[in-house]
């Protein structure tokens, strides 16, 4: 249910930075590309600190990456 | 159980007759089936219940897009390796007890040796698997990630069920066979023991490959 609330936007940041691929950020990140794919995909909820490092590798803050979905609001 | 059941069968409706007629034949099978095949009935019950709960634990969503490649991780890479060999290890132990027969195969010593050993193989490739994971899941630097740890947390759910579905197999096959006997020959602790431990520790890997199949 938690998995259909919750977008994020990691693709169209790797694109902004420089095309970065999903294995450069599965590695910068610390976690492995699978978890990448099923991020993108929206199949999975990251933890807080996943959350964090991902927003810090970008420049920006966490709601700038994720965003609960307007649907389920 | 006999004598209860022909005492119930004269004084129960008919339709019940059936049904207990069918229970006796049931029971008339269970004693005289093999070891072998007792051995097979107790590991494919404790599978059952490892597949029963990966269907349970099965994704709900739809599939990802043909175009989205899903890398395999090294824990599932790992899973599969253990499990695996385990597969090819168990089916030459069940091929050494169909060849021979149990009875001589436990019998002679260099065959029980081999027996043995074999499932001793299983024991280290999934004990090595577990020992492996116990290090990666302490270590934050490892190759598990946050999704894999939780996976690796929830993966010895199945495990209770599928030892206790294989021991209720065994159990109850074993009173029904022997129950005229008595007696329980002492390799058949043995089995019940090994694949017991078997159950258990595969059940590990394939708690692991459905966790992925979940989250």
């Amino acid at each position: 249910m938690a998995k259909a609330e919750i977008k994020n936007h990691i693709r169209r940041l790797r694109f902004e930075h420089g095309e970065m691929t999903q294995q450069q950020l599965s590695e910068r990140v610390g976690c492995s590309r699978q978890t990448v794919v099923l991020l993108e995909q929206g199949r999975y909820v990251p933890s807080l600190s996943l959350a964090l490092k991902i927003a810090h590798l970008f420049g920006t803050d966490v709601e700038s990456v994720f965003e609960l979905d307007e649907d389920a609001r | 159980m006999y004598e209860i059941l022909d005492i119930k069968y004269k004084t129960i409706y008919s339709p019940f007759r059936y049904v207990l007629s069918a229970m006796q034949a049931l029971f008339t099978e269970i004693r005289t089936m093999t070891i072998v095949l007792w051995s097979v009935l107790a590991l494919g019950g404790g599978l059952l219940a490892l597949w029963l709960a990966g269907r349970r634990m099965k994704r709900q969503e739809p599939p990802l897009p043909a175009d989205i490649d899903l890398p395999v991780t090294p824990l599932q890479r790992i899973s599969r390796w253990g499990i695996g060999v385990s597969a090819v290890l168990a089916a030459a132990a069940a091929a050494l007890l169909l060849w021979n027969g149990a009875e001589t195969t436990f019998a002679s010593d260099p065959l029980r040796i081999t027996f043995t050993l074999l499932l001793v193989g299983i024991v280290a490739v999934v004990g090595g698997v577990g020992i492996w994971l116990r290090a990666q899941v302490g270590r934050s630097d490892g190759v598990l990630d946050e999704r894999d740890r939780a996976i690796v947390g929830r993966a010895p759910a199945a495990q209770a069920m599928a030892m206790l579905v294989t021991l209720a197999i065994w159990t109850i096959g074993l009173a029904e066979h022997f129950h005229d006997a008595g007696v329980v020959p002492v390799f058949y602790l043995y089995l019940v023991f090994w694949s017991v431990v078997v159950v258990d520790l595969v059940g590990l890997p394939v708690g692991i490959l459905m966790g992925y199949r979940r989250s």
